[in-house]
């Protein structure tokens, strides 16, 4: 089995993130039917052919093979995690399937801190994220709730 | 709930709906595999060490290796109670899903999900009469521990 290159995210704490800060833009892609693939296999799901195979997918009026909502989600999902750092809970996730990704499509991925608050001795972050395609057209809009250990005197990343 | 042929009516597609609400099927289970965790992280290009090494998870306080979230839907498509049926309309669209995240799920663990129709309800789209279902699905290991409960929303139209 082959060795993945594994990257631990950052140690980071609720002092970290301030309302309005911008996650750096994360972009995924050229999408690709392996892509899907990759998920169908992970999902053992490979019922619905329109999501690898063109001919079906037209068959059924679509434009084409379409990449998996949740899929797509799920990228974005990871990646806000990871900029959280690795001590942040995420405790909720919300998405929404508002438009299609193709192969050959471009995902750009954005996140952002909309509020922040302590309570009971943590920190809580909401988040809004979002996909946007080449087109900038919004695919995939999210939210997300996450829960941050508070910086202790003296610690440090 | 039986199939039925003519073109149902909106008070009879309300009432339809009503009735679909409740639980679905039988709670369901599956182990949590150490290579499936594996393949979804590797499909949602998450390198976090812990959905990869023990003791990297452990390092980090978890009970062995962590499951990504997306692997929700592994359990999704094995654990196939939940599967819709309408008598109305000719497409079901994936519209949007809701997660909460509680106790991690681990290799090793057994999972059991419990599936219900939370909502219904009839809105009127762009092409006509839309039914929209909410399925809930809780995700309890085998300690009985609630690990995650998604709420996804379909359309039918």
């Amino acid at each position: 089995m082959f060795k993945v290159d594994v990257k631990e995210p950052a140690q980071k704490f609720f002092e970290d993130f301030a309302e309005g800060q911008e996650m750096p833009v994360v972009t995924k892609g050229p999408m690709q039917v392996g892509h899907q693939v990759r998920w169908a296999g992970a999902c053992d799901n490979y019922a619905s052919e329109f999501h690898h195979d063109s001919k079906a997918a037209k068959e059924v009026g679509l434009p084409g093979v379409l990449l998996s909502g949740p899929f797509m989600a799920s990228y974005m999902l990871t990646e806000l995690t990871h900029w959280l750092g690795r001590n942040a809970r995420v405790l909720s996730f919300w998405d929404r399937n508002a438009g299609t990704t193709m192969p050959h499509d471009i995902a750009h991925i954005h996140a952002s801190i909309k509020r922040a608050w302590v309570e009971d001795g943590a920190g809580f972050v909401e988040i809004d994220c979002r996909i946007v395609n080449q087109d900038g057209k919004v695919t995939t809009p999210g939210t997300a709730r996450a829960r941050l250990p508070l910086r202790v005197e003296g610690s440090r990343a | 709930m039986s199939e039925v042929k003519a073109e149902m009516q909106l008070p009879e597609i309300e009432a339809y709906l009503q009735s679909m609400r409740g639980p679905v099927g039988a709670p369901d289970s599956m182990p949590i595999e150490q290579v499936s965790v594996r393949r979804m992280a590797l499909a949602v290009e998450n390198f976090d060490p812990i959905h990869y090494d023990d003791a990297a998870a452990r390092a980090r306080g978890y009970r062995g290796i962590v499951a990504p979230w997306p692997l929700l839907w592994l359990v999704f498509f094995n654990c196939r109670e939940g599967t819709l049926k309408f008598p109305f309309g000719k497409a079901t669209i994936h519209g949007e899903d809701g997660y909460e995240f509680h106790e991690p799920i681990i290799v090793g663990d057994t999972i059991t999900v419990t599936t219900s129709i939370a909502d219904t309800s009839v809105k009127q789209g762009k092409s006509g009469v839309m039914g929209v279902v909410v399925m809930r699905r809780e995700f309890r290991n085998q300690h009985g521990q609630l690990c995650a409960v998604m709420s996804t929303t379909n359309l039918r139209r």
